[in-house]
């Protein structure tokens, strides 16, 4: 059973003029998918539809085999966000207390919270920063931070919105190895980059969007050429030695 | 840098009372100050000024945003000094104006606004027809957005002063800046909804608070003493 399975979603900002058109894509349980396509073309929309801050016009969101279009709030739940700007999504003055915001917002107790908040920073090598100022940390490790702050909320798929944003070359490979580490443990990650170039290699499944619509979907070595025709920056070396890690 | 009117996790008297008892002490330090006699003023200041010793608050380090404070300073004694011609008067309003600030200064140093709001909900939800959480919340949240103001405002500058944008017609400068600030910011405060929203926040959400402690007494008695002083001396 697949983990997220989004149906002819079509979703418009003004009548007339759809942002999404007819969007259909499945994601397995476990597994790393690159959402790809020019700017403009309603990837950031698309993840704002199937998370819940925007309503879709048409067609259905199935997470885990329960329909959840009209269920905002279980789209909310089930599905973790982390935007591209990570300043405007640290709400706490200590790595410890925004990492705790979202718990508190969905009411665990504190020694749950305890367990979850050392199992994510152990897992995500922020456990020596959390009595930080989240100002005090580098991009590698403010991006590992919203990451945080989501997944110990435990969603059942994790959305990044341009993860390499602003981000040094260290700081790349700090995201690529928690990405990888994410899908080794059975997290559903998807994602949406301009830099397919440095995720290809670590991603199973590769969606291609254009002008609000799908236009590819599928392996990323079958579809590099694809890519590449609609001015996707592929470098011109073989899928095997794309592994940056 | 450290960044005026922002938290700092300590472990000093003042970083662990309760936020009530502080924000209570605040209070109280601005009723004192807004109109203390010249002696109270200066004391007041001078304990704001151990006060800050001990829990080693930055000062020099706010730089940019201090200066603002100090020039409104100065225009206050100035023009005080000149409309009325009592010195002394210019110097005690200045030095009012003042222990506020600091006092401000400290409060948001030492206290987290989260665990603020989580203290001032219970308090506001007993009064009839006040939902205290949501309140809080919109404390909580506006607070949170101080920096970013201030942080929005510098770039704005730092982008414009790139472009030369303050020579000209200073009607047109000011115009431009402040177009630009409040159209950066209300971006910015979109994306802040959309991840409030995306980590699932209700401002009706019930949430633990500090309790009060003994140590919060004294600060408690201060605040006291401090009105006491205002009204009777």
């Amino acid at each position: 059973m697949a983990t997220l399975e989004v149906s002819h979603i079509s979703y418009a900002f003004t009548k007339g003029h759809p942002v999404l058109r007819d969007v259909s894509f499945t994601l397995e349980e476990g597994t790393i998918t690159l959402l790809a396509g020019a700017n403009g073309t309603g990837k950031s929309v698309l993840l704002k539809t199937i998370k819940g801050l925007y309503q879709p016009k048409q067609g259905t969101i199935t997470i885990a085999g329960n329909d959840c279009t009209k269920d905002r709030k279980k789209r909310l739940a089930e599905i973790g966000l982390v935007f591209q700007d990570a300043g405007t999504q640290i709400v706490g003055h200590t790595v410890e207390r925004d990492i705790r915001f979202g718990m508190d917002n969905i009411g665990l107790a504190k020694a749950v919270q305890d367990q979850r908040l050392k199992d994510v920073t152990t897992l995500l090598h922020l456990e020596e920063r959390l009595k930080d100022d989240p100002r005090t940390l580098s991009g590698g490790q403010l991006r590992r931070l919203t990451i945080a702050g989501v997944l110990v909320m435990q969603p059942r798929i994790l959305i990044m919105d341009e993860p390499f944003s602003g981000l040094d070359w260290p700081g790349v490979r700090q995201v690529l190895s928690t990405l990888r580490d994410l899908r080794d443990q059975g997290t559903t990650i998807l994602i949406v980059s301009h830099e397919a170039e440095k995720v290809l290699a670590e991603t199973d499944h590769v969606l291609l969007m254009e002008e609000g619509t799908m236009v590819a979907d599928g392996k990323p070595q079958v579809l590099l050429a694809t890519l590449k025709q609609h001015d996707i920056h592929i470098p011109d070396i073989p899928f095997e030695a794309m592994t940056w890690l | 840098m450290a960044m005026i009117f922002h938290y700092r996790e300590q472990d000093t008297l003042l970083g662990r009372a309760n936020p009530l008892t502080k924000l209570l002490l605040l209070v109280a330090i601005c009723i004192a100050a807004s109109g203390a006699t010249l002696m109270v003023t200066i004391a007041i200041l001078v304990f704001l000024g151990g006060a800050s010793a001990l829990i080693r608050l930055p000062l020099a380090s706010y730089g940019r945003d201090l200066r603002f404070f100090a020039v409104m300073g100065l225009l206050i004694f100035l023009v005080n000094g000149l409309s009325t011609g009592d010195w002394i008067l210019a110097t005690l309003l200045t030095l009012r104006f003042l222990d506020i600030v600091l006092a401000a200064i400290i409060f948001s140093d030492t206290t987290d606004f989260w665990d603020l709001s989580c203290s001032i909900a219970p308090v506001l939800d007993r009064i009839p027809f006040v939902h205290g959480w949501r309140v809080a919340s919109a404390i909580q949240l506006t607070i949170m957005l101080v920096p970013m103001v201030f942080e929005t405002t510098g770039q704005v500058r730092d982008a414009q002063k790139a472009r030369s944008a303050f020579l000209g017609n200073p009607v047109r400068v000011v115009t431009t800046y402040a177009t630009q600030v409040m159209e950066t910011l209300l971006a910015k405060l979109d994306a802040v909804s959309d991840s409030l929203d995306a980590r699932l926040f209700d401002p009706d959400t019930r949430r633990g608070s500090q309790p009060m402690r003994v140590a919060d007494l004294p600060l408690l008695a201060l605040g006291a003493g401090l009105l006491v002083a205002r009204y009777l001396c």
